[in-house]
């Protein structure tokens, strides 16, 4: 019986500290997932704007977006951090607003996806409004979560 | 150009309506990938960009945007700003000043426009952002180096928003964006009073799109109803912009700037008094 409850003890004790480890892998810093494609704008692009975006898997798949303005003739560059997301997600850019029967996908990340890779950059080469929208797969894992970090630099 | 500009302003005002009509054709010179996946619902999770005032700052240097004195709200202002609202969009006002000092050369009343962000972000308890980069000293050792003081700026506004988000006060972004944009349409739509001319009009008509952006973003984050003011006079600006659509080349006329000249000084007024 004592050595049930100390087997059944120390299988607990395993299991909450592999889950805190689980959720300190999956954590989000924003400042550090943006800190490391700051580096990527040097040394011709200067920092404009950035936006953390937090991921929820749900047992459906789901989208969030973002709208970016772009001023006409000027150079950018985007920049995606996922590292700190725990599952893969899409990750698509388009010319036009994504319920639009005209848009055109101009980056998808499952195109250039590359196993240990977790930063990638996209220049456009017209600048206008665009559109990026994170799919979201369905997963029948529970509180799954993380964030995905986009920073967009200019050159003038 | 103008051809694509009016584009661009065709997007933004088709991106109100509920169906896009456009049928322009692909981008050339880009890899056209075939669009899969599911469209991204309207009312889910869609957030909205908003660009650095130092960056609206530079595109406007470029299109003629030079030095005229006393056009910068006066820095012993900031006395009267006690609400948390009104620091927030006076911080926005002040960077747009201190940008505008910063790419024309002009280092002392740049730094003293950063003392005020200091201050107002003392009482906004963000005084970590100053604290963390030294930023007055570094302002201080690179006075006329124009290339340098950019790149602070910069760095200020990556802070800026690292601190927002970290300290979950994403809604005050927009705020502080607001008040930025206002002043720097201010700022340009009173220089080309005294130097107009063409590419400086086609930015401030530029603009159209990222107002279009201010208001949806400032409309998310007003929760409690507190800009809503500050809302409804965007949106007066924002249809100032509906002349677009009869505009033959999509950039406003010289009359039609002065008109929208004298909204922004309306709106920015309220800000700074």
């Amino acid at each position: 019986m004592k050595k049930a409850l100390i087997y059944s003890s120390f299988a607990l004790l395993l299991s909450v500290s592999s889950a805190f480890s689980y959720i300190e892998e999956v954590q989000c810093v924003a400042s550090e997932l943006k800190a490391e494609l700051k580096q990527l704008l040097k040394p011709e692009y200067k920092y404009d704007s950035s936006q953390i975006t937090r991921v929820s898997y749900k047992k459906e798949a789901s989208q969030s977006g973002i709208e970016v303005p772009l001023f006409m003739g000027e150079k950018y560059r985007f920049l995606f951090n996922i590292a700190g997301l725990p599952k893969d997600i899409d990750i698509t850019i388009y010319d036009r607003k994504p319920t639009s029967k005209n848009k055109i996908a101009l980056f998808s990340l499952k195109d250039v996806k590359e196993e240990g890779k977790h930063i990638y950059s996209f220049e456009p080469v017209k600048s206008k409004k665009m559109y990026i929208v994170y799919s979201i797969p369905a997963t029948e894992e529970q509180n799954l979560s993380g964030c995905v970090a986009f920073l967009l630099g200019y050159k003038l | 150009m103008k051809i694509k500009f009016i584009s661009i302003v065709f997007i933004c005002f088709a991106f109100a309506a509920c169906e896009d009509s456009t049928t322009e054709e692909p981008i050339e010179n880009e890899i056209a990938i075939e669009a899969t996946t599911e469209e991204v619902d309207q009312g889910e999770s869609l957030s909205y960009m908003l660009p650095s005032p130092l960056q609206i700052a530079e595109i406007f240097k470029n299109s003629g945007l030079n030095f005229v004195g006393d056009l910068t709200n006066p820095k012993e202002k900031i006395t009267s700003y006690n609400t948390k609202y009104s620091q927030k969009l006076n911080f926005g006002i002040y960077s747009a000043d201190m940008a505008y000092c910063i790419i024309n050369d002009q280092t002392q009343p740049a730094i003293d426009y950063l003392h005020n962000l200091k201050q107002l972000s003392e009482k906004l308890w963000m005084t970590d952002i100053f604290n963390s980069m030294g930023l007055s000293k570094r302002l201080e050792s690179n006075i006329g180096n124009h290339d340098s003081l950019t790149i602070i700026m910069a760095d200020l506004q990556i802070l800026l928003d690292d601190y927002l988000v970290d300290n979950g006060m994403g809604y005050t972004g927009p705020v502080i964006f607001a008040g930025a944009w206002i002043e720097t349409m201010y700022l340009g739509a009173e220089v080309n009073k005294t130097n107009s001319n063409e590419k400086l009009i086609y930015r401030l008509t530029e603009q159209s799109v990222v107002l279009d952006n201010l208001i949806k973003a400032l409309t998310q984050a007003d929760l409690d109803n507190d800009f809503t003011e500050l809302i409804t006079d965007l949106k007066k600006i924002d249809a100032h912009f509906d002349v677009l659509e009869t505009n033959e080349d999509g950039v406003l006329t010289e009359s039609q700037i002065n008109d929208l000249s004298i909204l922004i000084v309306q709106v920015r007024n309220k800000i700074i008094q």
